[in-house]
């Protein structure tokens, strides 16, 4: 067995405690360092989780551009026969019933179809212009559907071109559908 | 080796992943790829615009496929005053402005579009999309119309 003596003794006993203390010192800042990690990771998890939520709402968004214009309610069709347009004599009908109807399938949107091609006089198309014998010169759009939310954080806008046809005219003009998106 | 030296190296790896973790951090957040979403907008955008187009009546019962029609039989048939080439270029240069005017979106911008309609030779072309030198377009489907014996193809291509 080896003897010490005092003053030796009492050195290593500090080298000791200092040792001791480093490597408290490195568990400590190695403790931090993993928290920190964690919550970066966390924050980085919940924000993508967010980003995917709102790419699948942006998608749905650009399905609904290809939907509403093939929605039977505001299709073409004649002896059961399915045209690629819009029937302007249906749209009255669908504004009518959508915005009671349709809160499942759109949300918080607002759906406009504005005729573009030929130019038309800038107003609401509504059944007293359909009753007017200058229709369908008098207005030029529609308001289809629009529900917003009380707060509105932002919004988006997609629109596509579609092709507006008058029956009782029979003739087809060039229209946007629009689509605003509030959340 | 040396106490020092070893600790220099442990030093050194820590730096080298600190700065791999770094790079990977950026290369996620800045160089993000197109989303799907931007190609499937355009893609509906583009057919929906052309068979829009194409339907619409210009002049009294006669829609941009008739002008076609008649602007191909180069014959001397005048539509609204106008010959159908003329007025069929006109009424498309029209409604792409009126779309942009309406929806602020550029690819509906003259250098942004181009419309080719031709069989073996051009028969009307509207819009200044150089499609050789911009390889990022979407083009609608080609649409083949037979007349006479004859295809002819109408083509439609927005640059993004």
């Amino acid at each position: 067995m080896k003897i010490y003596s005092k003053k030796a003794a009492k050195t290593y006993s500090k080298k000791a405690q200092l040792e001791i203390n480093e490597t408290i010192l490195v568990i400590f800042i190695f403790i931090i360092l993993l928290i920190t990690g964690l919550f970066v990771f966390h924050r980085l998890n919940i924000n993508s989780i967010k980003n995917e939520e709102l790419e699948n709402q942006r998608t749905n968004l650009n399905t609904l551009l290809n939907t509403i214009p093939n929605m039977p309610e505001i299709k073409c069709s004649s002896q059961t026969k399915l045209t690629n347009c819009v029937d302007a004599i249906k749209l009255f009908s669908f504004k009518k019933l959508a915005n009671n109807n349709y809160i499942e399938n759109f949300g918080f949107k607002k759906i406009t179809i504005r005729t573009i091609y030929p130019k038309k006089t800038n107003k609401e198309c509504s059944k007293l212009e359909f009753q007017n014998p200058e229709y369908p010169s008098n207005c030029n759009f529609w308001v289809l559907y629009d529900r917003q939310p009380n707060n509105i954080q932002a919004t988006e806008i997609v629109s596509s071109p579609v092709s507006l046809y008058y029956p009782l005219q029979d003739k087809h003009v060039l229209a946007l559908l629009t689509i605003t998106w509030f959340r | 080796m040396k106490k020092a030296q070893i600790e220099i190296i442990g030093l050194t790896i820590i730096v080298i992943l600190i700065v791999l973790i770094a790079l990977f951090v950026i290369r996620l957040t800045i160089l993000k790829t197109p989303s799907d979403n931007d190609v499937i907008k355009l893609n509906i955008a583009a057919n929906n615009l052309f068979n829009a187009i194409i339907k619409t009546d210009i002049c009294l019962d006669n829609n941009l496929n008739d002008l076609i029609m008649a602007c191909y039989d180069v014959s001397n048939e005048e539509f609204c005053n106008q010959k159908p080439c003329d007025l069929a270029e006109n009424s498309i240069k029209t409604m792409f402005d009126g779309l942009f005017e309406e929806s602020n979106n550029r690819m509906y911008q003259e250098g942004n579009y181009k419309l080719i309609i031709a069989n073996n030779e051009e028969i009307v072309s509207v819009g200044s999309c150089d499609i050789e030198k911009n390889r990022d377009f979407i083009a609608a489907s080609p649409f083949h119309q037979n007349v006479a014996g004859k295809s002819i193809v109408y083509r439609l291509y927005l640059c993004n």
